[in-house]
């Protein structure tokens, strides 16, 4: 049986996460600008892109196999909505990071550790925009042209099934694997 | 044709039964774009995914070629990473006898499909 896991898997995870992330970074964040927050929402949006990598390797994984278009495209628009918030919130992060660091105040430790996680996050939206691409590379694959059958093309394949020139596909595959074992 | 399948709801629907030419099930059988060791995997989860077609999927005006024919692909990632497309054809003319027939199958390469790995701790 097919699974139907990924797409609802990824929408579970996306709501509460994300909603915890742009708590953080809109709201706390602004608020009060310290490193020590910083760290902690840098430290929020790294698991999130975790939890954005797992669900693009399940996706990925199962692709091996394959998925039919209408799940691919529930798929898709799910983990690229992710992608979307994640990078927005890595760039949000970014600005209020910069303002931190620009504050003469704060010890060098915590600076330190704070270019780190910048440094961090940035090398995971990379990671992220390289997936992204992927995604609407499959999106293009969704969407390629079909062939026009003329009708006379047409008429050759009407023919064939008519002299009984078919197979029950179903029946074919169970044939075919029972040929190979 | 558009009418209702049978039993409406996914979950008491019966399945299409998929009929498909000798030479596109041989196709399907030897082309090399599909691995051997998926191959079984992949036409069956095909098939399924076919037989089991939602109306709302089948109705799909993105999908719908000509009043009684839709497209059908199906997306998989071969042995090389590289993504590929199956684009189906099919004839909804004998729906009302549960059966699907496929006018035409073929399979195009798409780009490379890439895990999604963490950065190297060295960033931090």
């Amino acid at each position: 049986m097919m699974t139907t896991a990924i797409p609802s898997l990824v929408l579970e995870m996306s709501r509460e996460n994300t909603a915890r992330l742009k708590d953080a970074v809109d709201r706390e964040l602004p608020k009060d600008p310290n490193p020590e927050s910083a760290a902690e929402v840098a430290y929020l949006i790294f698991r999130n892109f975790e939890d954005i990598a797992w669900s693009w390797n399940r996706i990925h994984e199962e692709l091996g196999a394959g998925m039919p278009g209408p799940r691919v495209r529930q798929a898709l628009s799910l983990i690229l909505r992710r992608f979307g918030e994640w990078l927005q919130l890595a760039g949000s992060f970014k600005m209020e990071a910069a303002s931190i660091q620009s504050l003469s105040d704060i010890p060098d430790k915590l600076r330190k550790e704070l270019v780190a996680a910048v440094a961090k996050i940035e090398a995971a939206a990379e990671k992220i925009s390289a997936a992204r691409e992927d995604a609407k590379g499959i999106e293009k694959m969704m969407d390629v042209p079909m062939p026009d059958l003329e009708p006379a093309r047409l008429a050759e394949v009407e023919e064939l099934y008519k002299q009984g020139r078919f197979v029950d596909f179903k029946e074919a595959n169970a044939r075919r694997k029972a040929g190979r074992q | 044709m558009l009418g209702e399948r049978q039993g409406d709801s996914k979950e008491t629907a019966l399945p299409y039964h998929v009929q498909l030419l000798e030479r596109d099930e041989n196709y399907l059988a030897t082309c090399s774009d599909i691995a051997d060791a998926r191959r079984d995997e992949i036409r069956a989860r095909c098939e399924e995914g076919l037989a089991n077609i939602s109306d709302e999927a089948r109705c799909d005006p993105i999908d719908r070629i000509a009043p009684n024919r839709f497209r059908y692909v199906y997306v998989f990632r071969g042995e090389d990473g590289v993504g590929r497309t199956l684009r189906f054809i099919v004839d909804e003319s004998a729906m009302s006898y549960s059966v699907l027939r496929v006018l035409y199958v073929d399979v195009i390469e798409g780009k490379q499909i890439r895990r999604l790995d963490a950065p190297p701790s060295n960033t931090g």
